[in-house]
């Protein structure tokens, strides 16, 4: 199984690269390949070289947002993952989005960060990704679309 | 040595401006090293300043440091957590145009008093005490919180995942 895992660079990363060696210590040994995401250039995670992706935010337009979905499609064919995992923000939503309707398994992670409601792209990723999961339990209560799971701290 | 970090997408000179009245006010003589953000405008010939940092080297000054001041970030906070450091955090504001929304209050709150080495600062007055509480407990040590403790996140998305059966 191939599970790649896509977070802008920064506080998004930190939480993706924790989320990782929780995910990792579960893996049956030698059965799960991991490969990354971010929004940097020489990201390195366990000997792992990530894939630098353009970032995006919303206020960066249509073309910049078509311009990224084509790149998402060009990582994903390359990447051939079964699974993608994200913890946002704006350039992992575009990478789920792409891998949905390559027909992944898409998980959505809300970034911690979002503790009254969910991200934007959150808000989004719930009408199309597998498992919405938010890190606090009562966003989960009241949206049948969102799941808590757990947590990365 | 005193690190300030704003992040990785918008400059937080309100943030900078606060730390260097607080740094005259107080008197504070040690070094200060602080990752500023592209287009900050703050000036200061007692800060040592960068833009951007490599994770390489914001963990490397983020492991020297005494002590932490930022922007109220998830990557910091658990950066402070996994580093056993203490940090003072001011939270950016939509009104102010810090950030594209207010989820850092929304951090803030969630975070607020549930780690006694961790402040968040609502003002400047605020954050003037907290700065002064930061200084006085340079010298006791923090022990880091280890990211082993808690997997059920980890557990749950392997279940779903089917780790435990045949995989492709």
């Amino acid at each position: 199984m191939v599970i790649l895992m896509v977070a802008s660079f920064g506080g998004h990363f930190i939480q993706l690269k924790r989320l990782y060696h929780q995910v990792e210590r579960q893996a049956p040994e030698g059965q799960v390949m991991f490969k990354f995401i971010t929004t940097e250039d020489d990201v390195v995670v366990d000997n792992e070289q990530a894939l630098c992706f353009t970032n995006v935010h919303r206020g960066s337009g249509w073309k910049a947002i078509i311009a990224s979905l084509k790149q998402a499609f060009g990582k994903l064919k390359t990447i051939n993952p079964d699974v993608v995992i994200s913890t946002g923000a704006l350039p992992g939503l575009m990478v789920c989005f792409m891998a949905k309707l390559m027909r992944k398994k898409v998980i959505w992670v809300d970034s911690m960060a979002n503790y009254q409601q969910l991200s934007f792209s959150g808000r989004l990723a719930k009408f199309f990704c597998d498992v919405c999961l938010t890190q606090w339990e009562h966003l989960a209560e009241n949206d049948k679309r969102v799941t808590y799971w757990g947590k990365v701290l | 040595m005193i690190f300030i970090t704003v992040g990785t997408q918008l400059p937080f000179d309100r943030l900078l401006e606060y730390f260097s009245d607080w740094q005259k006010n107080a008197g504070y003589t040690g070094k200060v090293v602080a990752q500023v953000g592209i287009g900050s405008r703050f000036t200061s010939n007692q800060v040592e300043m960068v833009e951007t940092l490599t994770s390489e080297q914001y963990y490397q000054w983020f492991s020297q440091a005494e002590g932490v001041v930022s922007h109220a970030g998830m990557g910091s906070i658990l950066s402070c957590l996994d580093y056993g450091k203490r940090g003072v955090f001011l939270p950016r504001q939509y009104t102010l145009n810090e950030h594209r929304n207010d989820h850092q209050l929304d951090t803030a709150t969630a975070f607020k008093e549930k780690y006694p080495t961790l402040t968040f600062c609502a003002d400047k007055q605020a954050f003037f005490i907290a700065m002064d509480a930061l200084i006085d407990a340079e010298n006791n040590t923090v022990s880091p919180i280890s990211p082993q403790l808690n997997d059920e996140l980890g557990r749950n998305i392997a279940d779903y995942l089917g780790f435990k059966g045949k995989l492709k």
